[in-house]
Order: C-alpha cells, then structure tokens, then sequence
C-alpha cells in the first residue's frame, strides 16, 4: 500500500498509509493541490500546526477508523437529539486523556478537518461538564469566578425557572 | 502549535496551585545555588531525559510530597476549553461542544464565568437549542407553530430577527405551555368545541379524519362533510354513496371512503368530485388505509383486499387476504405487516410483501372493534370492553387495559398516550408509557375519562393537543387541551397568567433584565 510521509510541526516525520491520511479533509485538498497520487515518490507532507506527540495519537485514531464509512452531512443530522453517549468504546478509550491532550486533539482534528475527531472530542468534553454544577465545572476545568456577587445573582435569578424542578 | 501560552503555568493558572506553607520559608543560599546547577543541566537534557530524570526524583520521595506535587501538576493539564476555543478563533468548536447540553447544563454552564456567558450568549445557544427541540419533538413543533414563535427560529425573516435574551427568555415560557398542557391532559382541562351535524334522516358521524384546517368526516347519511376548522361550518357535501360512509383517510390529494354500500369512492381532495368507484367487496367496507401507493381495505364480508395505487385512476387488486370467520372490522398496515382485526375475536398477522399470513394474537374474549399498529406495537380494543396490547414480533400480550364499561369501538395511540372511545358515549385517555411497563398498576394507567358524547363513540383521532371524536348522538367534538381557559377556575396560583403575559416581554427586545455583560 501506498504510504506517505507527515511532518509535524517538531520536525517529526511519520510514515502514514494513504488511506489513513486521506482521514483528514486537509491533507486530501493538500495531496490534490500538490498533485500527489499513488505513483507520486516520497512526498513529505508539511503540518506546521501540529506537534510530533499530538499527529502520533490522530494517525492512531485515522489508523482505527480507516474503514468507517464516511459520514454524509444531511439536515436529517439536525433532527436528531444531540446524544452524547453514544461515544463507542475504543473512542472512549482513545480520549482518556488529560485536558491539555484532548484539548490539542480538537485544535488538531479542526485544523486537520477529521468531522468524526472533531466530533467525539466535543462529545466528550460536553460530558465532562454536562449535569453538574457551575462550581463543579469550574473545578472540573479550573476556572476562576470572575462573575461579581450581583451579576452571579442576576444571571441566578434569570434561571430560577431552571432550578425550581 | 502555539500552545506556549497555554503551557505556561505562571500565567494561566495563578489562583490554584496549592504551595506548602513550608516551601514558603526562605530558602537557604546553599540550595539555591545547586538547585539554579540541576536546572540548567535539566534544561540541556532532551524530553525522554527530563522525564526520566523527574521520574527518578519522584521515586525517591515520599506520599505527602507526591500529594503537594499531585496539586501542583493537576491545574497545569487542566484546560478551560470554552474560554480557549474562541482565542484561537474557534468559537464554533465551543459552540458544538455546548450544543450537546440540556436546558438545566446550559443554565449551569451560564454562570460559571463571563467568558462563557459570552461564548452561550453570542453563539446564540438558546435559540439553537430551542431550534433542535423543535426539530426533534412533535409537541415542540406544533407549540411553535401555535403559539407562533416558530417565525423567530430557523432563518428568520427580516425584521423577525430577535437577540439571544429574547430565545432564553422564550426557553421557559415554552417549558410552562408544555408543563400546562401536560397538566391539562392530566387533569382533563380542556375546552371543549362542539360540531351539530344536523343530519336529517339517519343521524351518526361513523368516521373522521383531521388537519389544521379542516376535519372530514363520513356520515351515516350516505354523505361526506368537510368542516372548516376556524369556522366550525359544513363547506362541502361530497355524496355518491348509498350507504352509510364507515371509514375515509385522505392526503393531499384524494378521499377514499368505505361505505355500507360495499364500494370504496375515490374523490378529489380539492374540488370534491368523485374520482373512481371500486367494487369488490360484496358486503360493506368497514375500514380501509393507504400510504404509499398501497391500499388494505375491509369488509363484512370477512376478506381483506390489498390494492396497488398507481394513481386516483389506476387502483388495482393485488391480492385477498382470506382467514377470518367474521366481518373484519379494522385493518392497519406498514411497509412490514398487515394488521387485521375481527368479529371472530382475533388479530392476524400479514407480511406486507408477500400477502402471506404470519400468525394470530389471541386473547380477546369476544369481537374486536378497533386497532392501531405503529413499530412493534399493536393497540386494541374490543367488544369485551377491554383493551389490549400487543408486541407485533412475538405476539404476547404485553397488557390488558380494564375500565371501559362497553364495547371499545375506537381507539388511537401516540408515543405518550391511548386514546379509546367506546359505546357508552365515554373517552378514556390511557398513559401509554406506564402501561408498557410490567411494574405499574393497573389502576394508575388510566389518566382520565372525558364524557360528552351522548351516544357511542364511532371514530376519534388526537395528536399532543386535542382529540377530535366523533360519535352516533350526530356531533363532533374538538376537545383542545392547548387553548384551555383558567380563568373560570379555582387555583389561581401567583404565575397562573405568565402563560400569556411572558410572550410579551420575551417580545420586547430591550428585555427588563438586560444580560449583565452587555
């Protein structure tokens, strides 16, 4: 199989199957400009904005999901209540990581437009946040109230209707 | 990537990091002198070596140093992704990420910082909020459509254009609609509209279907009345039949009715002209459906007939389902089975495709009356007075509903609710959730019982708003458990009125209670 070679931004070079790589919506517009197919020679695909440890973790996901059939992008997407836990186990497992880790995944799956990435990744981070309090999820992400006592009450107040149940 | 800020400690997490008093104490000369050599060694070594270098001082030390430097690792990997995304120019990121909260996290997630009241307000995430319920939820559709808000959502046109506090002020207005109307159907509040056929000789509405504009139904005068929804008038008289009209549906296009007359009529939905007559059945049709270019009907005569449509004009027998040894009374079919229901006190079971018989769900102890099928469900009612359902794949009978005190001679259900007419005038509505579950009580599950109807109940329908029934005492009722007035009645809680009144100020875009970021 035909393999081409990444760059990340620490001078890293990855050797990648062509299929793997096409994963990313970037690097296909990237080979096409380019004009690299699978008779092309040793090509070194440049990625400035990702870090040599970060594209090792997005080429195992790209590796994982080589064969998923690729999503297609219909209204019918938005008629459906946004789940969140139906992240399948090996993503789970995948994104077990710390916040700084998954926090450069997502920059990476967006810069390397991988919908599927990008997406599980916000999944999880929804669940990280979802069902708890404002002071936990400050603790969860280590994060500073800033809101004065009277504009903390305010937005408070506004969301009475919320807490009543 | 440009992740140095972020990396740096001293600059992005100041408030967290736990020092021990202990470290606070002057450090002695002596140590900072070794300590500056380890370090600018440290700095020379690549990052395996400076791992494993720390790794080898971490080995050395004791639990209660673990812990202090535990506190001092663990802000350092945290990362507060709401406020970072929209500095890189993400804003949409942080936008997906809290488009997957509920109402109740969303409210939560306002308060923890003004960044992320920021990020809630300016990714406008109520509105899309609101937009996906409406999306996703038939109640929440057709609130928006009925209470009009529908126009701020979506695309809205020019000049419908509303700001983010107006969509989180609508959010609750629309959870108090939906909490009244639940507590609406509940209670059996309701309002009450009254149809008088007026029929001359042989009075009785035996069939109905209806929209948002009118209601159709079929009469025992032979004829087919179409009544306007906003003006509760008769505007058009379809006739043709010559025998009580007993079961219609119709679409966009035509009518088809079943009469005592044994034909099935074809009309035009628009102008009301009669289109195709098929005869068949060699007694009356008793109930028929369509969809898809596909037609069952029923008869008397104890056959089911199904049809291809390939238009108003071309309808074509396909096949006749013969096994019952009784009229069949009701017929109900989806792209997977057939499902029949008769006098002989059984339910059978049809492939859709083939035509062939699968099997028969019995348990009825006399004639059944009524039936809908939708997923794996099947609802009945029956000449026992008891109502049954059924698992379609299997054919257990998960539970039998016990209360109608005659025969149950229609009956409808939607994801939540049972609605079930029968002879003694009497509409019970049944909690369809709980009677799916093995646990609940038989007394728990029937929620209400609406009596007006002074003769039988032949035909009702309902969705999340109302039921339409119509009945033998020559009327149709529009029972409406939206648009139910309180004013007359006891319980005049502090917020009774917020109902109408909130929509006003959701309307007025400075809002009284301005975000306090803007």
């Amino acid at each position: 199989m035909k393999t081409i070679k990444l760059q990340s931004s620490d001078g890293k070079i990855f050797d990648c199957d062509l299929a793997v790589a096409k994963c990313s919506g970037t690097i296909r517009t990237m080979l096409e400009d380019l004009e690299i197919d699978e008779s092309s020679e040793d090509e070194i695909i440049p990625l400035p904005n990702v870090d040599g440890r970060i594209l090792r973790k997005v080429i195992e996901y790209c590796n994982y999901h080589k064969d998923d059939p690729t999503p297609i992008a219909t209204d019918n997407d938005d008629n459906k209540e946004k789940r969140t836990d139906d992240i399948i186990s090996w993503d789970a497992e995948f994104l077990k990581v710390d916040q700084g880790t998954l926090f450069e995944i997502i920059l990476a799956a967006n810069y390397l437009d991988i919908a599927n990435l990008l997406d599980v990744s916000c999944k999880t981070v929804a669940n990280m946040l979802k069902n708890k309090t404002p002071d936990e999820i400050r603790k969860e992400f280590n994060i500073k109230n800033d809101f004065t006592p009277m504009e903390e009450e305010q937005v408070r107040r506004e969301n009475t209707w919320c807490e009543e149940k | 990537m440009e992740t140095d800020k972020i990396e740096d400690p001293k600059s992005q997490f100041p408030t967290t990091i736990l020092y021990d008093p202990a470290r606070k104490k002057e450090p002695s000369s002596q140590y900072i002198k070794e300590r500056d050599k380890c370090l600018s060694m440290f700095c020379n070594w690549n990052d395996d070596e400076q791992v494993d270098f720390v790794e080898q001082l971490l080995s050395r030390m004791c639990h209660y140093q673990h812990g202090n430097i535990n506190a001092f690792l663990k802000p350092m990997l945290q990362r507060d992704f709401i406020s970072l995304l929209p500095k890189k120019g993400l804003d949409h990121v942080a936008d997906n990420i809290l488009s997957f909260l509920d109402a109740e996290s969303l409210c939560a997630a306002e308060l923890v910082s003004k960044e992320w009241n920021r990020v809630i307000s300016e990714g406008m995430l109520w509105k899309k909020l609101i937009e996906r319920k409406v999306r996703s939820d038939s109640l929440w559709r057709g609130l928006a459509e009925r209470k009009k808000w529908i126009k701020y959502l979506f695309v809205p046109r020019q000049g419908e254009y509303r700001n983010h506090s107006f969509y989180r002020q609508l959010y609750p207005v629309i959870m108090k609609d939906i909490e009244t109307i639940e507590n609406n159907w509940r209670s059996g509040n309701h309002n009450l509209q009254r149809i008088n056929c007026r029929s001359e000789n042989s009075k009785g509405v035996y069939c109905l279907q209806y929209d948002d504009n009118k209601i159709v139904s079929g009469l025992r005068d032979n004829t087919i009345k179409i009544w306007s929804r906003s003006t509760l008038q008769c505007e058009k008289i379809l006739t043709g039949h010559t025998g009580s009209v007993l079961c219609l549906q119709y679409d966009d296009k035509v009518i088809i009715s079943g009469s005592s007359d044994s034909t099935v009529r074809v009309w035009d939905v628009k102008s009301g002209e009669m289109t195709n007559t098929l005869i068949h059945h060699c007694e009356a049709v008793l109930h028929l459906r369509f969809n898809n270019g596909m037609m069952v009907t029923c008869s008397k005569d104890r056959s089911i007939a199904v049809w291809d449509m390939t238009s108003p004009k071309e309808i074509t027998l396909r096949r006749v389902l013969v096994g019952h040894r009784a009229a069949v009374n009701v017929v109900d079919f989806d792209e997977k089975y057939i499902v029949s229901a008769s006098g002989d006190r059984t339910i059978k079971v049809w492939s859709t495709s083939s035509c062939e018989f699968i099997r028969t769900l019995n348990g009825h102890k006399r004639g059944i009356a009524c039936l809908q099928y939708r997923d794996r469900l099947v609802v009945s009612g029956s000449s026992d007075n008891s109502i049954r359902l059924w698992d379609i794949e299997c054919g257990a009978c998960l539970r039998v509903l016990e209360g109608h005190e005659e025969l149950v001679r229609c009956i409808r259900f939607d994801s939540k609710r049972i609605v079930s007419g029968a002879y003694d005038g009497k509409i019970k509505v049944w909690d369809l959730v709980a009677a799916l579950d093995p646990r609940a009580q038989p007394s728990s599950l029937c929620i209400k019982t609406l009596n007006e109807h002074t003769g039988r109940v032949f035909r009702l329908q309902f969705d999340e708003f109302q039921i339409v029934s119509s009945s033998h005492d020559d009327t149709i009722l529009i029972w409406d458990f939206l648009n139910y007035s309180q004013e007359n009645n006891a319980d005049p809680g502090p917020n009774r009125n917020n109902n109408t009144l909130t929509m006003t100020t959701a309307n007025n875009e400075s809002g009284r209670s301005p975000s306090p970021m803007e």
